[in-house]
């Protein structure tokens, strides 16, 4: 399979087509022209007819290297990344079928990265991790391949195919490897007419993550935690036979698109919904469960267009994971002689919800589709999340709400074979929320201990400080272009961003984030 | 177009239905008697002694005091538990019971064959007559070398003299019993009356009346009886122990000049004594036939694992003999009982990493005569601190 894609994805950016206003595309233009594009429905990839019909196929690639450090920070993020990588992506029509496709990789290093036992530690409640920091390694690959093909002039059926895999190891004791694996398949159909266009995927999504803790040097003893979400643990001395954790989820997502054309409006929308079942075994093998998570999701996008100067966005998500744990005890089976862990309850033990939502107005000085003087954006986003971790009679919740306001402008300075955008960009935050609320709903018996027993205090204290913290953001963008062969449509640019987050009213420092770009479009 | 979004539709009220949260909890009654036609236990006031329920999957941890009937309910998570209940009363009578390690789910008990049975447990109350030797002090998790290392051999055990008359410590065993640690999956041994040691046991010399323990006096037996405090982060001067671990030939064992050692009457497996860092169960006994007859009875008392007829003999105690013991395990989620109920109820643990340099340390009950009176319940997790500075009560 990954074969198939490469090969196809190297075919792809040789086939070259001449066209006039090539040049003056972009990704970002592509997509402002065509919102279906932003969807995960590849059938809309025949939405880009009119664009494709002058220019054949529109090819970005790039090299990067990326640089962040400093002390504001979340806790599962290093003190300094250094990421080098590549991202290629294409649009193109071969014969009657469109075709995207896109890869990626990535390769960083972290500098004394800690508590992140899973790739992304946000995506499920449940968490093998030790405690002590180390500089760690992450690659990242990425391959996408989106097909559409057209049934007559009003249908059109496609499908999208991705495969992620990425590596994360920590090089200091304990060490670990976690090793992901992520195949994702939508098929999607669409209908449009002059004024309508419809569309519906499906979408199915499987992926493992393998986890696997080593100690390389025995003189002293290391711990593993077993987090249970909201920063639950137990923690055990490092045992080789307990040191190995399968995480396997499958993902069920349904998504349905209306787009309306009328004379200068064009008004998109998207809504998806996505059913998600995680579950960590320890190898698969011996009915040992760590915990299952269920997550259902909803997910709004619309864009609400008008002319070539005015675009309105929205997003709104909502979500709830419900955590498990299990009841199980060691058994003798006797067909097999070998002891399983036999299932006896299941506990809901986490429950999150959470919801999303961002706005933002965009207007151009466009003289057409790809002659634009200067566009600025201005918009805010939120995130509301409430989480808690029940065992009955007690519970321990967490919720806050974080509020962002931004604006970015960008102004293109046309030269004659060359192009200069410089884009600045400010953001202004702020957060309220409890870090922890421990409630009671049956006072007839004493509970004893403290929370320092079941949960890690100041690890869920650093995480919500930064999640709420007050910073102020600015960034500036320099994107060079050089039209080398505007016939063709064959241009290099070389990019150079940097943006700083500043915490306001604390003392911890800075976040700051360096990107230089170096590529071409055709 | 309407064939085609119907699954999607049907897709959609299948996951708004699948998310429904839920408050799973368990309800547990437990009734609580005190035996029949013991003196020591007529006209009990039941409602003094306390019941916790510990989840062993975790740190959660719940109690409450019977009612006049004995009877007690607790509502929780379902999980793993052991059951603990004990009081110590004016009188000097202690009291304990318990159960250890239960699933109870929110339909029942479920028993060892996989059944569900009622979530009921009924339990009989033992009698302790106070004993006046105790162990006071176990220091097992070590420490670090002064250059970061892991440092084992500043460990030691103390025995404290609790009552009013003065006992001789003369041939009184100490040894820790099987399995080492207390997160083996299962102890063989489980309820049975007999109890194996974990490999070598150690006696105290003496005539009779050579090692007199006058009350409120200490004697502490040293891992290693010579000084660490050049060698390791604890900086105990263990050459002032009252005795040290020690026979020639030995590995990694030291004493200093002037220590006398203890004996070793059981030579166990290997060159050195396993003194386990994360979960030793100790105990301090007197066979009731003396030590001599003890060591030439091996027939009776050396016996194979149960249900085995080959492999490796423990020397095993009888219950009744143990003056005392404390049953330390690695956590709540790791703690196989290997002490019977009447030894140790329960158990106790650290919550400081291993090789910290800390102790478990029995809680002070009372001063009487000038002397402190620890608490002596039998149960560990009542009558001990853990994560405490070691204290050993060294010779001057």
């Amino acid at each position: 399979m990954k074969k198939v894609l490469i090969y196809i994805l190297l075919l792809v950016p040789f086939v070259v087509l001449e066209a006039q206003e090539k040049s003056d595309y972009s990704i970002d233009k592509l997509t402002w022209h065509n919102p279906g594009l932003k969807s995960q429905n590849s059938a809309y990839l025949r939405m880009s007819e009119s664009d494709l019909s002058k220019i054949n196929s529109f090819t970005d690639a790039g090299i990067y290297f990326n640089y962040e450090e400093g002390k504001f920070k979340n806790i599962f993020d290093p003190e300094s990344q250094i990421t080098g990588g590549l991202d290629i992506n294409s649009y193109s029509k071969l014969g009657k079928i469109y075709i995207y496709s896109r890869f990626a990789y990535d390769y960083s290093h972290l500098s004394n990265s800690k508590w992140r036992g899973l790739l992304n530690p946000y995506s499920t409640p449940f968490m093998m991790v030790d405690s002590i920091p180390g500089n760690a390694s992450l690659e990242m690959y990425h391959m996408e391949m989106g097909l559409a093909f057209p049934l007559g002039e009003k249908f059109t059926i496609g499908t999208d195919i991705k495969y992620n895999a990425g590596m994360y190891a920590k090089k200091r004791d304990l060490h670990n490897k976690n090793t992901l694996m992520d195949f994702e398949i939508r098929p999607g159909i669409t209908y449009n007419s002059e004024i309508v266009n419809v569309g519906m995927n499906l979408g199915y999504i499987r992926g493992t993550e393998k986890i696997e803790y080593m100690q390389v040097d025995a003189s002293t003893e290391k711990y593993l935690f077993d987090i249970y979400g909201m920063w639950m643990y137990s923690s055990l001395g490092f045992s080789s036979a307990e040191n190995l954790r399968l995480r396997e989820y499958d993902k069920y997502e349904g998504a349905v698109q209306f787009e309306l054309n009328l004379n200068d409006f064009k008004f998109f929308n998207n809504f998806t919904v996505l059913y998600s079942l995680d579950t960590q075994t320890e190898t698969g093998y011996n009915n040992l469960i760590h915990g299952d998570a269920d997550q259902l999701t909803y997910n709004y996008n619309g864009t609400l267009q008008y002319g070539l100067k005015h675009r309105l966005s929205a997003s709104y998500s909502a979500s709830e994971l419900l955590g498990y744990r299990y009841l199980q005890r060691q058994e003798l089976d006797p067909a097999s002689n070998v002891k399983k862990w036999v299932t006896y309850d299941k506990m809901n033990c986490y429950v999150s919800t959470s919801a999303d939502w961002n706005a933002d107005y965009t207007f151009r000085q466009a003289f057409s589709q790809l002659n634009i003087s200067w566009a600025a954006t201005i918009g805010a986003r939120s995130t509301k999340l409430k989480r808690a971790y029940k065992a009955y009679p007690q519970s321990f919740t967490q919720n806050f709400r974080y509020t962002e306001a931004y604006i970015s402008f960008v102004k293109y300075l046309k030269m004659k074979n060359s192009e200069l955008a410089l884009t600045p960009e400010f953001s202004y935050g702020s957060g309220d929320g409890v870090a922890l609320d421990i409630a009671l709903k049956d006072n007839t018996q004493n509970v004893l201990g403290d929370s320092n027993s079941v949960l890690l205090n100041e690890q869920l204290n650093e995480e919500f400080n930064y999640l709420i913290s007050t910073k102020f953001s600015a960034g500036l963008n320099v994107r060079y272009t050089y039209k080398v062969k505007p016939s063709t449509g064959f241009n290099i640019y070389g990019d150079l961003s940097g943006k700083t987050f500043i915490p306001v009213g604390d003392e911890i420092g800075l976040r700051n984030f360096v990107r230089m770009t170096i590529g071409f479009t055709f | 177009m309407r064939r085609l979004l119907l699954p999607l539709f049907a897709l959609l009220l299948i996951t708004t239905s699948c998310l429904e949260e839920i408050d799973t909890k368990a309800t547990l009654k437990i009734k609580i008697s005190a035996p029949q036609g013991n003196i020591a236990v007529e006209g009990l006031d039941l409602t003094e002694i306390e019941v916790k329920l510990q989840n062993k999957s975790n740190a959660f941890s719940y109690s409450n005091h019977l009612d006049n009937n004995g009877e007690v309910t607790f509502v929780v998570q379902p999980g793993k538990y052991d059951v603990l209940a004990s009081a110590q009363y004016n009188t000097g009578v202690s009291v304990n019971a318990s159960k250890s390690e239960f699933l109870l789910t929110e339909d029942g008990i479920i028993g060892d064959d996989g059944s569900v049975n009622v979530a009921e447990i009924s339990l009989e109350l033992n009698v302790n007559i106070p004993n006046p030797l105790i162990i006071r002090e176990i220091y097992y998790q070590g420490s670090s070398t002064l250059e970061g290392k892991s440092y084992t051999k500043d460990r030691y055990i103390e025995i404290y003299n609790n009552g009013l008359i003065t006992q001789y410590l003369d041939s009184i065993c100490v040894t820790t019993v099987y399995p080492y640690n207390s997160t083996t999956g299962s102890n063989s041994w489980a309820d049975k009356d007999t109890i194996p040691a974990a490999g070598m046991v150690w006696m105290i010399p003496g005539n009779g009346t050579q090692y007199p323990l006058a009350p409120g006096e200490s004697c502490v037996l040293a891992y290693c009886a010579v000084d660490h405090t050049q060698r390791a982060t604890s900086g105990l001067n263990l050459a002032k122990a009252h005795f040290g671990f020690y026979e020639d030939g030995l590995t990694g064992h030291e004493i200093a000049a002037g220590v006398p050692p203890l004996i070793r009457i059981i030579a166990g497996l290997g060159s050195a004594w396993s003194f386990s860092i994360s979960s030793p169960a100790v105990v301090i006994f007197r066979p009731e036939m003396g030590v001599a007859n003890y060591l030439a009875n091996a027939a009776t008392w050396e016996l194979f694992e149960p249900g085995k007829t080959s492999g490796t003999k423990y020397w095993h105690i009888a219950k009744e003999w143990i003056l005392d013991g404390v049953e330390c395990v690695q956590s709540a989620a790791k703690s196989v009982k290997r002490l019977p109920t009447s030894v140790d109820a329960s158990y106790i643990y650290m919550n400081s990493a291993s090789y910290s340099g800390k102790v478990v340390t029995r809680k002070v009950k009372d001063i009487i005569n000038g002397n402190e009176v620890f608490q002596d319940t039998n149960n560990s997790a009542e009558d001990f601190i853990s994560d405490q500075v070691p204290s050993p009560r060294l010779k001057n």
